[in-house]
């Protein structure tokens, strides 16, 4: 495994293309992490985040020829666009996540109850607030603010202009900022002192 | 302010084992494995090189029982021919007897 360490995630691809378990193997434990949060960004479900991670990447194994490497396009940059076509997929076919699960994901990572309560109410109004937008809209603030692609990368990645991401952008962003003021969450500061 | 709230957003740890369980799930199983020359070359790669304690413990049963019949064989062989000669010797000088008389 130490001879594919250091080459790109585009000669690994060919060397998946030709069957290398090896070479597949180094491209999941480098990138299975960044595709994971990725994942979970679209869904806020944490098993549903690694079964779309899991999907994912044996969809390329099953199918390496699916990337094509004439095109030029950067291996992360082809892989966001399966995670965030399965995940607006799964999230279509699926009931709306409760926020009961969201709150879950805090529970004992705090040292204080009572901040725990307070993160937990914020971040479950913040991934509420998310959760309300559009898919579309949705995955062009994942992409650009939380996993800071280009605009050109973001937009190829969703199949559309860059104008018209930019506009997807505009308003996730109104919308957003409307919902958390409506659950007042721009008003009052994180207690960022009570984090573990 | 925005932007400040949007960074404050969780996303909890992946299980440490999800790389490993994508990369097991993606191994072929034998069955899917097929008659090719690959596929048997890997199977048998597989048996020799990690080897496996039952396939091991068939092959040392096997190579044990040859040699043992072998060798047991070889001395019955010895013994017989020794008892040969040795008979051979006898009605040798006997009969030297007996011509000597006649």
């Amino acid at each position: 495994m130490a001879d594919f360490e250091n080459e790109t995630d585009e000669s690994l691809l060919v060397h998946v293309q030709h069957g290398d378990q090896r070479a597949f193997a180094v491209l999941v434990t480098r990138h299975v992490k960044k595709f994971h949060a990725a994942a979970y960004r679209m869904c806020s479900d944490a098993h549903e985040s690694e079964d779309i991670v899991q999907e994912a990447f044996l969809k390329l194994w099953s199918k390496p020829q699916m990337w094509d490497p004439s095109r030029g396009a950067k291996f992360s940059t082809w892989f966001y666009r399966i995670i965030t076509n399965l995940a607006i997929d799964r999230m279509r076919r699926k009931k709306p996540v409760a926020v009961g699960e969201v709150i879950d994901v805090f529970a004992d990572t705090r040292a204080n109850q009572e901040d725990m309560v307070y993160e937990n109410q914020r971040q479950a109004a913040l991934e509420g607030a998310i959760q309300t937008l559009p898919d579309r809209q949705k995955a062009a603030l994942n992409l650009c603010f939380y996993e800071g692609l280009s605009n050109r990368e973001a937009a190829d990645i969703l199949g559309v202009s860059v104008k018209a991401l930019e506009s997807l952008l505009v308003r996730a962003k109104t919308a957003l900022k409307e919902e958390l003021s409506k659950r007042g969450m721009l008003n009052e500061p994180a207690r960022r002192q009570s984090y573990a | 302010m925005l932007d400040d709230v949007l960074r404050e957003r969780f996303v909890p740890e992946m299980p440490s084992n999800l790389a490993y369980r994508i990369i097991e799930a993606a191994k072929p199983r034998d069955s899917e494995r097929g008659l090719t020359l690959a596929g048997i070359g890997r199977v048998f790669a597989e048996i020799f090189v990690i080897p496996q304690p039952a396939f091991a413990m068939v092959v040392i049963l096997v190579l044990g029982m040859y040699v043992g019949t072998s060798y047991v064989s070889e001395q019955n062989m010895e013994t017989k021919m020794v008892h040969e000669n040795f008979s051979s010797f006898i009605t040798a000088d006997v009969s030297v007897d007996y011509g000597e008389f006649l």
